[in-house]
């Protein structure tokens, strides 16, 4: 998962990213004024967009606003000092998804994303079940049957990128767009291993083979015999 | 004379008032003290009625005297020259007997009847020695006094009614025949005044009565323009009540604002209106800025601790992140400290600077001690800091203000200075008893559209610059009210290409 962070507090976007990154294992872009913000958002696929509202440049509320009036549905999750009802309403009314207040807690901040991204894929539970697959995206573990999985967090991240979208081909770029910041290009090769480690730890000897390879598309996670096709 | 007060409740934000709760709040920003409503309350369409209906009801009693004064006048004259002729018929009816003994006798029997039985006239006519030749019967009551009286007319009372007597001394009575006075006579004569006075009487209840229903017309026509004649000031009463912070419309109709009396206030209304609505924005602006920035600080430092405590750390980690801490502690300390010193300037300012406790300050020397304490930083950032040489100049006022002043302005010219230029600082005289202070840097100038923005509280002009080095936007917003304080103006001015020029004239001390 890929996260825009539009911020322009130098310290408080440091903090926010390194827990995403942390604790969510999610790619995170940082845009330090609004208009920085807008480009990003634009240019690049992301599965969450959090925005400031006091921005230079851009205000987090117009930003918003043009966003959504060019058609990007990413959901976006609003941080701001002003916690007046109106305001509130005014900004749920242009396209934001949800609110958090300042100061906040870093885990609700946290919750909050992760809720969006799950709801932004489809996704209602945060335990996602495949076959005897079961993933929980709260505790970030994965067990086969009765089974837990150690995955690295890169593995861990490739996995749930495919779990989000489960029976939909995901090329390799995309894998790449969404589990990298924007200097993606540099890990191009690396997805092979990141899938040849999943598909060894977690389809292993097991009759039922959950991830596969489109070739010339990329991959797709869904019960099946063959490993490929 | 209820009138005046029934559309005039006792108090307005009755709870019926849709205003009510507004009105209440918004009390607090007019309000002067003590609420006044323990003195006694009045209406002034009441006083205006009651003084009318006073006025009217003088007019009225005083032409109704007027009236039955001259009525009575000339009832009187009447009866006076009626009275005369009775008197002289009396005088004809006397006969001069041409044989002798030429005796005067009175033919009783041509005497008019009294038109009055119950008060018949009074008469007597007699010799100037005083002895009787007729007299009419019920003479016997008149008083001695009164027969004798020496007036021509008088007034009395005779069987319980007014008379009046006419008195004709030495009339002459005349011989029939050859019209030669034969002897002369007084004539007493007196007539009842009852009938008199009965329409007089008449005459008064006619025109009292009369009078009473033209005041009574009078005075509704008088109310009800009155009542309707203050409406406009009633409307404005109202709208006015209605005013409060949340609700600032005041939009008078017609009425008030055409009323000449009531125009100068209700544009005097609409004016401290307007400066309220103003100030009252920017205090809740500043308030929400203010706000904005301090849970800013707050949020990062609680998410620095709590992304610090998410997971076991290294000791390197720790060191790194409690050093963070310091930092956003220090930014947080440093908001605190600039918040405060606005909020003390600003209650200097509106307190008033006490000039006799002042000081002449020589201008250069706190120019000179703010570029030493800014050096470090203009170090920092590789920029050179010119200050040409000055005339010495003397003014009254605090050092440390000054030195703030160009503290906060050599900063600003610092930060957004590109590394490597100069900042520059003069004094020079301007004008008489004046000395204006320019600090220009090489920046990029001020975006004309911020101009008029840029000595807000917590005004960023491009925040992204005043972010990176830790402006809060609330330096030139420190200068502009210090500079107040001392009578001073200040403004910014673009050098295109060259950069921005923070312009400081103070008055200064004359030697």
């Amino acid at each position: 998962m890929r996260v825009l962070l539009v911020e322009d507090e130098r310290r408080l976007a440091e903090n926010i990213a390194r827990s995403f990154r942390e604790s969510a294992g999610y790619a995170v872009d940082v845009a330090s004024d609004g208009a920085q913000g807008l480009y990003l958002a634009e240019s690049s696929p992301y599965d969450l967009v959090v925005l400031d509202l006091m921005l230079p440049k851009l205000e987090g509320h117009d930003l918003l606003v043009r966003y959504r009036e060019h058609g990007h549905s990413t959901p976006v999750l609003v941080l701001s000092a002003r916690d007046e009802k109106q305001s509130v309403v005014r900004l749920l009314n242009s396209g934001a998804d949800d609110y958090v207040a300042k100061p906040f807690d870093l885990g609700e901040l946290l919750a909050r994303a992760k809720a969006l991204v799950r709801r932004g894929t489809g996704q209602r539970s945060p335990i996602i079940s495949m076959d005897d697959l079961q993933m929980d995206t709260v505790e970030r573990t994965v067990r086969r049957g009765d089974r837990e999985m150690a995955l690295t967090p890169m593995e861990y991240r490739v996995l749930e990128y495919l779990a989000h979208r489960p029976r939909a081909v995901v090329s390799k770029t995309e894998l790449l767009e969404h589990l990298y910041d924007y200097n993606w290009e540099k890990f191009s090769n690396v997805i092979e291993v990141y899938i040849s480690g999943l598909r060894r730890k977690i389809d292993g000897s097991n009759p039922v083979k959950l991830i596969h390879t489109v070739r010339g598309h990329g991959y797709v996670l869904r019960p099946s015999a063959d490993a490929t096709e | 004379m209820d009138l005046g007060a029934q559309e005039q409740p006792e108090n307005p934000r009755d709870p019926q008032s849709p205003i009510t709760g507004s009105a209440v709040e918004g009390r607090g920003i007019f309000e002067h003290g003590e609420p006044q409503a323990r003195a006694k309350t009045y209406s002034l369409t009441r006083r205006i009625i009651t003084a009318i209906v006073v006025v009217q009801l003088l007019l009225v009693a005083g032409l109704v005297g007027v009236a039955v004064n001259y009525a009575r006048t000339e009832l009187r004259s009447t009866f006076n020259t009626a009275l005369d002729g009775d008197a002289m018929g009396a005088l004809a009816l006397l006969r001069y007997d041409e044989d002798p003994p030429h005796a005067l006798t009175f033919d009783f029997s041509l005497l008019p009847p009294a038109p009055d039985p119950q008060h018949p006239p009074l008469f007597e006519i007699r010799r100037p020695g005083g002895q009787a030749i007729v007299r009419s019967s019920g003479w016997h009551s008149v008083p001695d006094a009164i027969a004798r009286s020496r007036q021509r007319y008088l007034d009395f009372d005779y069987g319980g009614a007014p008379y009046r007597a006419v008195i004709f001394r030495n009339t002459p009575v005349l011989d029939s025949e050859e019209g030669t006075p034969v002897e002369r006579v007084t004539v007493f004569y007196a007539s009842s005044l009852e009938e008199d006075q009965l329409r007089l009487t008449r005459l008064s209840i006619y025109v009292g009565l009369t009078g009473l229903l033209l005041l009574l017309a009078a005075n509704s026509i008088a109310i009800w323009s009155i009542r309707r004649g203050l409406y406009p000031l009633r409307e404005l009463a109202l709208q006015a009540s209605a005013i409060s912070v949340h609700n600032w419309n005041f939009r008078p109709s017609s009425g008030p604002r055409l009323a000449r009396e009531l125009s100068p206030l209700v544009q005097a209304i609409e004016t401290v209106l307007e400066r309220l609505k103003k100030s009252f924005r920017q205090q809740r602006d500043f308030t929400n800025d203010a706000a904005h920035e301090l849970k800013t600080s707050v949020a990062i430092v609680k998410s620095t601790l709590q992304s610090l405590l998410h997971r076991p750390r290294t000791q390197r980690e720790y060191e790194i992140g409690l050093g963070g801490l310091l930092e956003d502690c220090a930014r947080l300390e440093d908001l605190l400290a600039r918040m405060l010193r606005l909020a003390r300037i600003e209650q200097l300012q509106q307190d008033g600077i006490t000039r006799t406790k002042l000081g002449t300050t020589e201008l250069s020397s706190t120019c000179e001690a703010a570029i030493s304490r800014i050096a470090s930083l203009a170090e920092g950032r590789n920029i050179r800091l010119v200050f040409e040489d000055s005339p010495s100049v003397y003014m009254l006022a605090d050092p440390e203000d000054l030195e703030l002043i160009w503290l906060n302005l050599l900063e600003n010219a610092v930060q957004h200075s590109p590394p490597g230029s100069q900042v520059q600082m003069r004094v020079q005289l301007v004008g008489a008893g004046h000395a204006r202070i320019s600090v220009m840097d090489s920046g990029p100038g001020i975006p004309p559209g911020e101009l008029p923005h840029i000595f807000e509280r917590f005004h960023r002009g491009d925040p992204s610059r005043a972010r990176t080095t830790g402006g809060f936007g609330l330096g030139l917003a420190i200068c502009k009210t210090l500079v107040d304080a001392y009578d001073g103006s200040i403004e910014a001015i673009n050098r295109p290409a060259e950069g921005t020029e923070m312009r400081v004239d103070l008055p200064i001390v004359l030697n």
